[in-house]
């Protein structure tokens, strides 16, 4: 066994009052279940000691492998998956008592104070299809989280749910339609519609536009741009692809088998990557260049498994400037330069190549 | 330098359902030449796989190829060296006959993108599954190694023993660490990235003159696709092979083809080399696609992406005339809905289908 890592806490707060959610050492361990008796045998790691903020109005972008965690990392935060051990601070104004808005423990709080903690984050899948109850019209979708939290369900409703749908670019005749009579981006846009009925402050995009075909997506994400200034939102946009991330993120985190690699404002991350694996993953980007001469660096292997990852650091046997040390130790998330941190023994010495 | 290995002349395939006629593949015309790469692009329901399955003769029902020839120019391998040409047209075919069967997966070699969708829970024992298709994905209750031998035995003739050997060397090939054992493995054994190389692994057992690639990377991340590409194009260069690869990644595409269909509503709309498209595209539809991507290195963030307003049309209600003039920025009125754009030359072997270049050469 290694020794527990030190969850090294970046001190944002102190220093900026903007931050909206700070997420200290979050931990979603999932257990693996052996024989008759369902003994505990193990744990898959999926979330293993992050630590982030996010924000007022800023997007901040997770990207990573499949199996990386950042799905969970996204559900966890509302408690869809209840979380193993962290904190997770949100500056909430539902549970304010004075107007001011109010710091609280998401993972203290009741069931209760969670739902109108909900208010204010909500959440959009990836899935268009699946996302949505096909036996409900678009008005009863886009209305369930009112009627919900108990807000008025009368013909007011319905207008606000028509500026909604008008407001991501469907039309008031969609609202008594079902679900499979629209296409792939229109659903989406009923699922973003119903995210925002609560006017929230923050939304968890799950990998909102993979499912969607380019010229869609592009709308798509124009859409998601509009709302976030005309409403004040901050995102945390959970994607796997890197230029769609790129795009619309302020900030960018990587991470790698439950842990984050590497966080930088997007353009630092793109330009100056100082975790190898942010700039393996980087180069493996095929580029829509045809004369682009590949640089890729091609990484050996497979993703680690999280239930039986390797020792010391994570990411040791992909990695081609792998140490003794990268075995042994698991490296310190740090901030090497001004707000730009990484988990990486080589860091300071490397030079690694961006965008 | 170029030789023809596939023709596709003026193709259309329909589907026939209760709602009306759907025309899925219509009217399209491409040459796919030996050991090269041809790319199709285009967004779903462009008809892009639709092509790839009328040349293999398996359109699934109620699908139909209702015109239009494809073109095979089979080699037939006569006493070991000399080399025999045939010409076959593979629409002509008895979808179940001889011939076929012995084209699909022999010479003409197919990887789709989904590595396992044989677990789906629809297909039980009792239903009949079209065999060219269930040739071509992981069975979940047979060793790989066991699959490939399979398929090396049924287009070649060698033993067990040699089939079990080559079905070692191309997990080897193919990047697969430690063949040996990973011949007995079950598809679930393996990841997501493995089981898709298990799958080129087994296109490409029997030497095809032709691969088709239909998304063979699209659920892969990165840096699997990166490993899978590398793959694709090592073995392309030592078999020669012909690969069609159709995509809706515009980077992965600019990395594999040295020519580019792009598709729009069964219908190609432009044709040229890769770094023609790239620099100069001709069609609106293609300058829009490749501004509504978002390019990587760029500093755009607070910048909107280029979209294409609108929808892809109803299949069932197409536009008249140009089927993107409804979404076309460089809309002609009076023109581009009455006029139905024919098929022009623009520039070395660049085509493009567009009312905007018919005035500029008439």
């Amino acid at each position: 066994m290694t020794a527990e890592p030190q969850v090294h806490v970046p001190q944002t707060t102190a220093r900026d009052p903007n931050i909206l959610m700070e997420v200290k050492g979050l931990k979603k361990y999932f257990p693996i279940y052996k024989g008759l008796l369902r003994r505990i045998a193990g744990n898959v790691k999926a979330v293993d000691d992050i630590s982030f903020s996010v924000r007022e109005g800023e997007t901040l972008g997770l990207v990573g492998e499949s199996g990386c965690g950042k799905s969970t990392a996204g559900r966890s935060i509302i408690r869809l998956y209840e979380p193993t051990a962290g904190q997770i601070l949100f500056k909430s104004r539902a549970l304010a008592s004075d107007g001011d808005a109010k710091l609280v423990n998401l993972l203290e709080l009741s069931p209760e104070q969670m739902k109108l903690i909900r208010r204010e984050i909500s959440m959009v899948f990836q899935d268009p299809i699946n996302s949505l109850n096909p036996r409900m019209t678009v008005s009863d979708i886009v209305a369930e989280p009112m009627a919900i939290h108990g807000f008025s369900m009368g013909s007011e409703t319905e207008e606000v749910i028509i500026r909604l749908l008008e407001r991501v670019g469907l039309r008031p005749d969609h609202l008594r339609r079902y679900p499979h009579e629209f296409s792939g981006g229109q659903r989406q846009r009923i699922g973003i519609a119903r995210a925002l009925s609560l006017n929230p402050r923050l939304v968890i995009c799950d990998e909102p536009v993979s499912a969607l075909d380019v010229s869609i997506q592009a709308q798509t994400l124009n859409l998601l741009q509009d709302l976030q200034q005309d409403f004040n939102l901050s995102y945390i946009f959970v994607a796997h692809d890197l230029s769609v991330v790129q795009h619309i993120s302020d900030r960018v985190a990587v991470m790698y088998v439950g842990k984050i690699a590497e966080i930088a404002s997007a353009e630092e991350l793109y330009t100056h990557p100082l975790h190898p694996y942010t700039e393996a993953l980087l180069s493996s980007v095929p580029k829509p260049d045809p004369a682009y001469e590949s640089k890729r660096i091609v990484m050996q292997g497979d993703v680690a498994d999280p239930s039986n990852p390797p020792s010391g650091c994570y990411f040791h046997p992909r990695c081609r400037y792998a140490e003794e040390i990268c075995k042994l130790k698991t490296p310190e998330f740090r901030e090497l330069k001004p707000d730009h941190f990484v988990a990486c023994h080589r860091a300071e010495e490397l030079t690694l190549e961006g965008i | 330098m170029n030789e023809p290995l596939i023709e596709v002349k003026d193709l259309r395939v329909e589907f026939d359902v209760r709602a009306g006629i759907v025309k899925a593949v219509d009217g399209l015309n491409l040459t796919i030449q030996r050991g090269k790469t041809l790319g199709v692009i285009g967004e779903s329901g462009c008809g892009k796989s639709m092509t790839a399955r009328a040349i293999l003769n398996m359109i699934p029902k109620p699908g139909k190829i209702t015109q239009g020839k494809i073109v095979y120019h089979r080699q037939v391998k006569n006493n070991g060296d000399s080399q025999l040409e045939d010409t076959l047209e593979l629409t002509q075919l008895d979808p179940n006959g001889k011939i076929i069967r012995e084209i699909r997966g022999g010479e003409i070699g197919m990887i789709f993108q989904e590595p396992m969708s044989s677990l789906t829970p629809v297909y039980t024992s009792g239903t009949h599954i079209n065999e060219a298709v269930s040739l071509h994905q992981l069975k979940a209750v047979r060793k790989v190694g066991d699959q490939i031998a399979g398929q090396v035995m049924a287009n070649r003739k060698v033993t067990k023993q040699e089939a079990r050997e080559i079905a070692i060397d191309m997990l080897h090939r193919v990047g697969i660490p430690k063949p040996k054992e990973r011949v007995d493995s079950y598809p679930h054994q393996l990841s997501g990235g493995q089981r898709q190389r298990v799958m080129i692994a087994i296109a490409l057992s029997c030497e095809p003159a032709m691969l088709i690639a239909d998304e063979p990377t699209t659920a892969l991340d990165v840096s699997i696709e990166a490993q899978i590409l590398d793959i694709m194009k090592e073995l392309q260069e030592s078999v020669n092979m012909a690969i069609m690869f159709i995509t809706h990644n515009l980077g992965v595409i600019a990395n594999m083809a040295e020519e580019i269909v792009v598709m729009y509503m069964g219908k190609a709309v432009e044709q040229s080399k890769v770094i023609d498209l790239f620099r100069d595209p001709k069609h609106p539809y293609s300058q829009a696609l490749l501004k509504s991507i978002p390019q990587l290195g760029q500093k755009n963030k607070g910048q909107r992406l280029a979209s294409i307003s609108g929808m892809t049309p109803d299949p069932f209600n197409l536009p008249t005339g140009c089927v993107f003039h409804p979404r076309c920025p460089m809309f002609m009125p009076g023109k581009c809905d009455k006029v139905a754009p024919k098929w022009t030359k623009v520039g070395e072997d660049h085509w493009v289908s567009c009312l905007l270049y018919e005035e500029v050469t008439a």
